[in-house]
């Protein structure tokens, strides 16, 4: 191909499929400034590792359940689909600690890049805070639905008849990791501005 | 209704502010709820309930698929595909990114990744044919749109779940005005590239048209995989995303090897990352669709939009303006969640399909992403290109206009997005 040089030069000097600095959501992403190194994002947050593991897994055993179902295997069964949901749902809100930590979460930051360093921070501050107090408040709520849940022994409806507690649980489990992520996040910002001042 | 139009000023404010959409909306969600005296667990309850679904799955599955596909090799072998057809054509590149970006959307339900993956190959090689850069960026942004227009689209997959709409539907919706958004950029391409005397190439040989052909079956076959499965009734929407996802991770491994096994779990983390801070927003707009519905706004809006004696088409254009404002400074993820619970009961009222109203909502979302100053597109292409973002701007304009013409084509002849749902399904 004519291009096809140019490609084979882009190809060469390409980074790892790892490496994007935009990934893909569906017209969503967070600030292109607040995104850190990928495979850096990865190890930084343990909750998100966890998370990715947990999602290829949940990917190859629903792949299995369609398999099973057009087969018509006697593996078959609606526990593929529970199982896949419940594992997707850990997945993604233990992600959404990682996303603390990598400063991935989607915000509108086109007003806070006009304003001076000062009030940055302080807005800076402000997000840490509001998403302490919500992830907070998550857990707690989390919690009492767990607690529900167990209290009344409710179960899923396929026949391995799974405790939908195992389930509910990611609320409050997860957001008690973003929580301590936003403390972690809080505590550097006071931590760096305090650096300034001194 | 003041304390709804409160609400929502609190709202923008906090956003401004640059508060995380999941933050800003579900903090205020969950103090209006608390407010309303609703019991914390019923919260928790309606903060979780709404991941118990297989639907949900479709979210992270695509935006796998996406994640390899844009750096997996495989938009690379439709370009060269798309060129063996299109290239020999005054304007030729840019005609082969229209039609690379038409075929690369069928299989990519994000836009940013279609520009992206379009952007890293076709803006040097378009610069290296001597288009003005400008030009160059215009097409590539303007095309990358298609990702969430031609289905599989990730922003019909959640506006599906929140509004409770036949997923297949609204992704055939997409289908004609997608294509017609294609057509309208190539004629204009055509035009430009003959009014610029952009140069024109000489065509291939045939063994290199046959081999760039032979290259992109396996990509090519991705759409085919995902149509087929949903609409043959093989595959559900999730079952179709998980194959789309598992084929796109074996073609970059095993066939274009743009990926490394070790490329595959940071990837994924990627993606799921990705998909977490949607999740997070879906779950805050669950609550304030909850706070909505406890609090009968929604019933007491569409009283007092009745008593306006408003028409439907009114009614599309003016949320068409709100949505092309909110563009402006919002992602168009939070303007879909934050309006739709809003909008979704005067829907019924006015006798508007909601399939055709979120082929609506896509193509404002489009226009979001390609205006500043928060157009994400924009930033994209500036990064790829090293280019400052007034360029790109300037060459996104008259795509721009363009894309406004398909709005109002899609706003007023609502054939153009349900025809195609009401022929298949009826």
């Amino acid at each position: 191909m004519r291009i096809r040089g140019l490609i084979q030069n882009l190809r060469r000097k390409r980074r790892p499929c790892s490496t994007t600095r935009h990934g893909a959501g569906g017209g969503i992403s967070a600030p292109a400034h607040a995104e850190r190194e990928d495979g850096a994002g990865m190890f930084k947050s343990i909750e998100a590792t966890l998370g990715s593991i947990i999602m290829l897994c949940a990917l190859l055993l629903f792949l299995s359940g369609m398999v099973f179902r057009l087969t018509s295997s006697p593996l078959s069964g609606g526990w593929v689909s529970e199982v896949s949901i419940y594992l997707v749902a850990w997945g993604l809100l233990l992600s959404a600690a990682g996303c603390v930590a990598t400063n991935e979460h989607v915000r509108a930051d086109f007003f806070l890049q006009l304003m001076g360093p000062g009030l940055r921070r302080v807005a800076n501050i402000l997000s840490s805070l509001a998403g302490l107090a919500v992830c907070s408040a998550l857990t707690w709520f989390g919690y009492q639905v767990v607690e529900f849940a167990l209290s009344w022994d409710e179960r899923g409806p396929s026949y391995l008849q799974i405790p939908t507690a195992w389930f509910y649980a990611a609320l409050p489990v997860s957001m008690a990791a973003c929580s301590l992520r936003y403390l972690i996040e809080l505590y550097r910002q006071i931590r760096s501005g305090v650096q300034l001042e001194e | 209704m003041t304390f709804l139009a409160i609400a929502f000023a609190i709202l923008l404010v906090l956003l401004f502010l640059g508060l995380p959409i999941f933050a800003a909306l579900g903090g205020l969600s969950i103090v209006l709820l608390l407010l309303g005296h609703t019991p914390p667990v019923a919260i928790g309850q309606v903060a979780i309930d709404k991941l118990n679904a297989e639907t949900i799955l479709a979210i992270p599955f695509f935006v796998i698929a996406a994640q390899f596909m844009e750096r997996g090799g495989i938009a690379k072998s439709l370009i060269d595909m798309a060129e063996a057809w299109l290239g020999w054509l005054r304007g030729g590149l840019a005609l082969t990114c229209v039609g690379a970006t038409t075929v690369f959307a069928a299989v990519s339900g994000s836009s940013v990744a279609t520009a992206l993956a379009m952007a890293t190959v076709l803006v040097p090689a378009m610069l290296v044919r001597g288009y003005d850069r400008p030009f160059a960026l215009g097409v590539v942004g303007a095309s990358g749109t298609l990702g969430i227009l031609i289905p599989p689209s990730i922003i019909l997959v959640i506006f599906g779940l929140i509004a409770e709409t036949s997923i297949p539907r609204l992704f055939l919706a997409g289908i004609i005005p997608g294509l017609l958004q294609g057509v309208l950029f190539a004629a204009f391409i055509i035009f430009y590239a003959t009014w610029k005397r952009l140069p024109r190439p000489s065509p291939i040989d045939l063994r290199q048209f046959l081999w760039a052909n032979v290259r992109a079956v396996p990509a090519l076959a991705l759409p085919i995989v995902i149509f087929v499965g949903i609409y043959g009734g093989y595959a559900t929407i999730a079952e179709a995303a998980a194959l789309s996802s598992i084929l796109s991770i074996f073609a970059s491994l095993f066939i274009y090897r743009g990926c490394g096994f070790r490329d595959v779990i940071p990837a994924i983390s990627k993606a799921t990352r990705r998909s977490a801070s949607i999740i997070m927003i879906v779950v805050a707009a669950m609550l304030f669709g909850h706070w909505l519905t406890e609090t009968r706004m929604p019933a007491e809006l569409v009283e007092s939009v009745v008593a306006t004696d408003l028409k439907a088409w009114q009614f599309l254009v003016m949320m068409s303006i709100a949505m092309l404002a909110l563009g402006t400074v919002l992602e168009g993820l939070a303007i879909v969640l934050i309006t739709l619970p809003l909008v979704l009961p005067l829907l019924l009222q006015f006798g508007i399909e909601p399939v055709h109203y979120a082929i609506i909502v896509v193509i404002n979302i489009e226009l979001a992403m390609l205006t500043p100053p928060v157009g994400l597109n924009l930033f994209v292409l500036s990064g790829v290109a090293k280019a400052p973002v007034s360029e790109v701007i300037r060459g996104i304009i008259p795509f721009l206009f363009l894309m406004l013409l398909l709005l109002i084509l899609v706003t007023f002849f609502p054939m153009l997005s349900l025809w195609l749902p009401d022929l298949v399904f009826g």
